[in-house]
C-alpha cells in the first residue's frame, strides 16, 4: 500500500514535471546504428515532427542473440504498459527458435509491421551462372559444391536459401552455407570470386550490383522491383516469397485502449509525409500491416520458419 | 628484493586443468566434424581444453620441480613485495560491489562506494571526505555520460527514479 | 573532379576560420573521451556524433574527422601512463608504453605515439586521396585463406610477448582462445560454452575482458603491495622531449606500422589489432636494442600505434570508395553519412565530391590540429600520475564502470569484470603474460571463422589453404619465421645441455 501511494506520488510529480506528458518506453532489441534500433526511433521522430505523439520517449538498447535478449527483458520489465513498445523483426521469429528462448513472440502483443527490405540473389560478375535455371541445375547437380552467402545461420538470408533449395527439391541440410557477419564481408566474397551465389537485402546489395562488381540473377518479392533488371524467383518457377521485415510489438497484456491508441498513432504517422521521407532516406520500402493482420502474418511467419530450421537441421 | 621461500601454488595448475575438462567436457556434447569443411563446430574446443588439460599437468610438474614465480613489476609498489591481503581485500570487494548493487542501487551510489572502498585500500581514512568526492565524481560522470547517450540507467533504480 | 583540384578545394573550405574551430572542438573533445579507459573509439564517435547535428553539415564533417583522429589517439594516453587500454588497437602500446611511463619517460612515449600517429594519419590520409580505389580492390582479392594466413602470421606475435615461461605464456594464450569459443557458433549457429546464459550467446566482451585484466587486474595488484611512502619517481625524470636518439629509433617503426595499419585496415576483416601485433613483432625482432623490449623500448610504441592510426585511416578506404563499413567506427560513421543523405559508396565521389573533398582535407587538418594540441598536453598528461594514488585508481574503475555497465547493462558483464579482474591479479602475482589472452581471445575466433569458412568451400580440401599465391607466401613466412629460431635453439642447445632451473 505504501508502495503504491509512493510509487503514485512519484508519477504524479514526474508527470507534471514533464507538463502531464505521458512518455513511450521504447526498447530497441539491437545495438545503436542498427535495424532495430531505427526501426524503433525514427517512428517517432516522424511522430514528434507531425505533431502525432509531442509526449516524447525514452529508448533503451539491448543487443543480442538475435533480438532475444532484448525481448526477455522487455517481455519481464513492461508487462501491461501501455506506453511500452518495441521493434522487432523477421530475425527475432529465427532467434526464438534457433536460442530456444523461453520468451516468445506469443508474449507480446502484436502491433504494426513497418519496413520490408526485399531479399536478392546474386552471382560474381564472371560467374557461369547467369540465370536461376542455371542455379537450380548447379544445386541439383551438386549442392556441396555451390557455396552460398549471406548473413547469420538461421537468419532470413540462410531461410531464403533453405526454402529455394527445398522448392527444387534439393535437401536443405544438404546445402553449403556460408554465414558472414556483414553485408560488406558477404559482397566482397562474392565479388572476389569466394562464393558462388549469395543471398542478402537489395539496400546491401545494390550499389555493388550498380557499379558492376557482382550481377543480381533474382529478387525475393513477389514481383519485380524497380531499378532491378532481375525477375523474382516466383517468375521464374520457384515459389519463394521473402524479405527482411520489421515492426513494432507492445508490451505483453496492453489493454484494448492501450493497443487501439497505438494502431491509430501509427496509422496516422503511415500517411505522414514526414515517415515517407524517412522511408526515402533510409532507403526501406514501405510494407505497413496493422493490427489482426499483422498478428496473421506473425503466425504465418513462425510457422514457416520454425519448419525451415527443422529442414536445415538447426533444430530440432 | 628479499629472498622468498620456494612457493608451490598447485592451484593454479589444479585450476588450469579443471578449466580444460570442463572446455573438453562442453566440446563433446557438439559435434566434431562438419557435412562441407570438415572441422565441426566441436573441433576447436576440444583441441583447446586438451592443450590446457595438457599445459596445467606441465605446470604440476614444473611446479613439482620448484620453479620460481617472479611478481611482476608495476607502479606505486612497495619494494619488499609485502602484501597486505587487508587492502586487496577492501579492493576486491569494490570491483564486487557492482554485480551487488548495481541494479538496485543504480550507478551513482555503487560508483560511490566502489571509489571509497578503493580509497580504502590505497590506505586513505578520510572515509567522510572520500565519500562526498566519490559522490561528486559519481554523479558527475553519470549526468556526464547520460547526456551523451550512454545507459547508465537511473539514479536510484529501486525507487523507480 | 581530379584529386588534386578536389583536395585544394577542401582545403579552401576546411582553413577556413570558424571550421578550424570546429576541427579543433572536435580534436580536443574526441581526445577527451577517448582517453577514458574503457572507452574506444567506436563509443567515442558513437557517443559525440549526436553533437554534430546541430550544426551544418561542412563543419559536421570537419568536426568529425577532428573526432575519429582524436578517439584513436586518445586510447593511447592510459595505455602509456597507467597500463590501462581502453580498446584492443591500444593494447600493444600498453606493453613497452606503460615501462617507458615508470622509467620517467612516458612524456616521451606519448610523443612518439603523437608524432607516430600524425606520420601514419597523413600517410594515411595521402593514401586515401591518390591510391583509394586500388587499395579498394585488396577486399575483393582477399579470400578466407588469405585471411587465415593473415592470422596465422599475427599469432606469431604471441611468442614474442610470452614473458619468461613459454609454459605459462601458452597457458594465457589457450585461456584466451578458450574464452574466444564461447558464444553461438557463427557457422553452424550452435552454443558453445554458454552454460546456459543468454548473456554469453555473442560471445564473452572483449571490451570487458581488456579493461578487467588491465585496469581492474591492476588496481588490484597495486592496491595489495601499496606502500604509504611517496613514490619517489618523478614521472617527468626522462624530460618532457624525445631526444635525438628517441626520433632516430622512432622514425622507421611509424612508417613501418603504416606499411602494416593501412592496408590491413582497408580489409572488411582486417581490423586494428592484426597490424598492431604485426607491427610490436616486426620491430621486436628488427631492434637494435632488444634488451630494452619488455622494459620499454621505444620502437615498441611507435611502432603498434602509428599501425593503429594507419588502419584508422584505412578504414576510410572501403567506406568512401564502396560504401562498405567494415568496422564498428565505420559502420557508425555510415549512419552518420546517411543523416545528411549521402550515400557512401561508388557514386559518392561523383555525386557529392564538395563533401567527400572536404571531408579528406578535414581529415589532413585534423590530424595536424591533433598534433598541435597532443605535443604540448604530453607533459600535461604525464601530471595525471600526479593524482593521489587513492583518487587516480578510484577513478580509473569508475571510468572502466562506465565503459562496461554503460555498453551492455549486463549483470553478467559486471560479475566477469570480478571474475576476470581477479585473475589478473592472479596473472600478475606468478607472472603469466597478459597479451596472450588477449591475443587468443581476438585472432582465434576471427582465425577459426576464415579456416572453416576456406574448408567449406573447399568441400573438406586442406590443400585450399595455400591455393592461392597470397596464402602460400604468407604460410612460407609464418613457417620460416617459427622454425627458423626453432632449428637454430635446437642447434646450440643441443651442444650445451641445458639445466632446467
Amino acid at each position: 500500500m505504501i508502495r503504491t501511494v509512493f510509487a503514485a506520488t512519484v508519477a504524479v510529480s514526474v508527470s507534471a514535471l514533464a507538463a502531464l506528458a505521458d512518455p513511450a518506453v521504447v526498447m530497441a532489441p539491437g545495438g545503436a546504428g542498427g535495424g532495430y534500433d531505427a526501426t524503433a526511433r525514427l517512428p517517432f521522430e516522424a511522430m514528434a515532427a507531425e505533431g502525432i505523439f509531442t509526449d516524447g520517449a525514452t529508448f533503451t538498447n539491448k543487443g543480442g542473440a538475435g533480438g532475444t535478449i532484448g525481448l526477455t527483458e522487455f517481455v519481464n520489465s513492461s508487462r501491461g504498459n501501455d506506453n511500452a513498445v518495441m521493434s522487432m523483426g523477421v530475425i527475432m521469429v529465427g532467434g526464438i527458435l534457433l536460442n530456444n528462448s523461453p520468451v516468445t513472440l506469443k508474449d507480446v502483443t502484436p502491433l504494426v509491421r513497418l519496413t520490408n527490405d526485399t531479399g536478392v540473389v546474386a552471382v560474381g560478375p564472371d560467374s557461369p551462372i547467369q540465370s536461376v535455371e542455371d542455379l537450380v541445375a548447379a544445386l541439383k547437380a551438386d549442392p556441396g559444391a555451390v557455396a552460398v552467402g549471406g548473413g547469420s545461420a538461421g537468419g532470413v538470408d540462410h531461410i531464403a536459401a533453405a526454402l529455394v533449395a527445398k522448392e527444387i527439391g534439393v535437401d536443405p541440410a544438404k546445402l553449403n552455407y556460408i554465414p558472414y557477419d556483414s553485408g560488406a564481408e558477404t559482397v566482397t566474397a562474392l565479388g572476389g570470386g569466394a562464393l558462388t551465389v549469395a543471398i542478402s537485402g537489395v539496400s546491401e546489395f545494390k550499389p555493388m550490383a550498380d557499379a558492376g562488381r557482382i550481377r543480381i540473377i533474382a529478387v525475393t518479392s513477389e514481383g519485380r522491383i524497380d531499378g532491378i533488371d532481375a525477375p523474382s524467383l516466383t517468375e521464374a518457377g520457384i515459389n519463394v516469397v521473402i524479405g527482411n521485415w520489421r515492426g513494432i510489438v507492445g508490451a505483453p497484456d496492453m489493454t484494448a485502449e492501450g493497443k487501439a491508441m497505438w494502431l491509430d498513432r501509427f496509422g496516422k504517422m503511415h500517411d505522414s509525409q514526414a515517415w515517407k521521407d524517412i522511408l526515402a532516406k533510409q532507403g526501406w520500402v514501405d510494407a505497413y500491416l496493422a493490427g489482426d493482420d499483422f498478428a496473421a502474418f506473425l503466425a504465418e511467419e513462425e510457422v514457416r520458419t520454425g519448419t525451415v530450421l527443422k529442414d536445415v537441421g538447426l533444430i530440432q | 628484493m628479499t629472498e622468498r621461500p620456494t612457493e608451490r601454488p598447485w592451484w593454479i595448475a589444479a585450476g588450469t586443468v579443471a578449466w580444460g575438462a570442463i572446455v573438453l567436457a562442453k566440446a563433446a556434447e557438439l559435434p566434431q566434424f562438419d557435412q562441407h569443411a570438415g572441422v565441426g563446430p566441436g573441433f576447436l574446443p576440444s583441441a583447446i581444453g586438451l592443450g590446457l588439460v595438457l599445459l596445467g599437468l606441465i605446470l604440476a610438474w614444473q611446479i613439482h620441480r620448484g620453479v620460481s614465480f617472479e611478481e611482476q613489476g608495476a607502479e606505486d609498489i612497495n619494494e619488499s613485495h609485502v602484501v597486505s591481503y587487508g587492502a586487496l581485500g577492501l579492493a576486491a570487494a569494490a570491483c564486487a560491489l557492482p554485480m551487488l548493487t548495481m541494479k538496485q542501487l543504480g550507478f551513482v551510489l555503487t560508483c560511490t562506494g566502489c571509489f571509497v572502498l578503493v580509497a580504502a585500500a590505497f590506505k586513505s581514512r578520510r572515509w567522510a571526505l572520500n565519500a562526498v568526492i566519490g559522490f561528486a565524481f559519481s554523479l558527475l560522470c553519470w549526468w556526464l555520460f547520460r547526456r551523451l547517450g550512454v545507459q547508465l540507467g537511473g539514479f536510484l533504480p529501486i525507487a523507480g527514479v | 573532379m581530379d584529386p588534386v583540384a578536389g583536395l585544394l578545394h577542401g582545403f579552401s573550405v576546411a582553413l577556413q576560420p570558424q571550421n578550424l574551430l570546429w576541427a579543433f572542438v572536435g580534436t580536443f573533445m574526441g581526445t577527451a573521451i577517448g582517453v577514458l579507459p574503457g572507452i574506444g573509439p567506436a563509443l567515442t564517435i558513437a557517443l559525440l556524433l549526436p553533437v554534430t547535428v546541430y550544426i551544418e553539415p561542412t563543419a559536421a564533417f570537419i568536426m568529425f574527422a577532428g573526432i575519429f583522429y582524436g578517439a584513436m589517439y586518445g586510447g593511447s594516453t592510459t595505455s602509456i601512463l597507467l597500463n590501462t587500454p581502453g580498446e584492443s588497437g591500444s593494447m600493444m602500446t600498453a606493453l613497452e608504453g606503460n615501462k617507458m611511463a615508470r622509467k620517467g619517460r612516458g612524456a616521451a612515449a606519448l610523443c612518439t605515439a603523437a608524432i607516430g600517429s600524425f606520420v601514419a594519419g597523413t600517410i594515411g590520409t595521402l593514401c586515401l586521396t591518390f591510391l583509394a580505389p586500388p587499395i579498394a580492390e585488396l577486399a575483393f582479392v582477399f579470400k578466407p585463406q588469405d585471411y587465415f594466413a593473415l592470422m596465422l602470421l599475427a599469432f606469431l606475435s604471441v611468442s614474442v610477448v610470452m614473458g619468461t615461461s613459454k609454459v605459462r605464456g601458452f597457458i594465457s594464450l589457450f585461456l584466451g582462445l578458450s574464452l574466444g569459443v564461447v558464444g553461438i557458433d557463427k557457422l553452424t549457429g550452435l552454443q558453445r560454452l554458454t552454460f546456459g546464459v543468454p548473456d554469453l550467446m555473442d560471445g564473452v566482451e572483449m571490451t570487458v575482458v581488456l579493461v578487467s585484466l588491465f585496469a581492474v587486474g591492476e588496481t588490484l595488484y597495486v592496491a595489495s603491495r601499496f606502500g604509504l611512502h611517496k613514490p619517489n619517481l618523478n614521472p617527468l625524470a626522462g624530460g618532457i622531449w624525445m631526444t635525438r636518439d628517441d626520433w632516430k629509433r622512432s622514425w622507421k617503426p611509424w612508417l613501418r606500422g603504416t606499411f602494416f595499419g593501412f592496408p590491413i585496415g582497408a580489409l572488411p576483416a582486417g581490423g586494428a589489432e592484426i597490424p598492431t601485433f604485426l607491427s610490436y613483432t616486426v620491430e621486436r625482432k628488427l631492434t637494435k636494442h632488444p634488451e630494452e623490449f619488455g622494459h620499454g623500448a621505444i620502437e615498441g610504441v611507435a611502432g603498434p600505434e602509428a599501425a593503429n592510426n594507419a588502419a584508422a585511416a584505412g578504414v576510410l578506404v572501403p567506406l568512401l570508395t564502396l560504401g562498405l563499413p567494415t568496422s564498428a567506427t565505420a559502420a557508425i560513421l555510415l549512419a552518420a553519412f546517411q543523416n545528411y543523405g549521402l550515400q557512401p559508396g561508388p557514386m559518392l565521389f561523383i555525386n557529392s565530391g564538395d563533401l567527400v573533398w572536404g571531408l579528406i582535407a578535414s581529415l589532413y587538418v585534423g590530424n595536424l590540429m591533433l598534433l598541435v594540441l597532443n605535443l604540448p598536453l604530453a607533459g600535461l598528461w604525464v601530471r595525471l600520475l600526479f593524482i593521489p594514488r587513492p583518487y587516480l585508481y578510484a577513478g580509473i574503475l569508475i571510468f572502466s564502470l562506465v565503459g562496461i555497465w554503460g555498453v551492455s547493462n549486463s549483470w553478467v558483464d559486471l560479475a566477469m569484470m570480478f571474475g576476470v579482474g581477479l585473475l589478473g591479479y592472479v596473472m600478475r602475482v606468478y607472472d603469466f603474460p597478459i597479451a596472450p589472452v588477449l591475443i587468443g581471445l581476438i585472432l582465434g575466433p576471427m582465425a577459426e571463422v576464415q579456416l572453416r569458412r576456406a574448408l567449406a568451400i573447399g568441400q573438406g580440401d586442406w590443400s585450399i589453404l595455400v591455393s592461392t599465391p597470397l596464402s602460400a607466401v604468407l604460410m612460407a613466412v609464418a613457417a620460416l619465421i617459427v622454425i627458423i629460431p626453432a632449428a637454430l635453439h635446437w642447434h646450440r642447445t643441443r651442444r650445451i645441455e641445458p639445466l632446467e632451473p
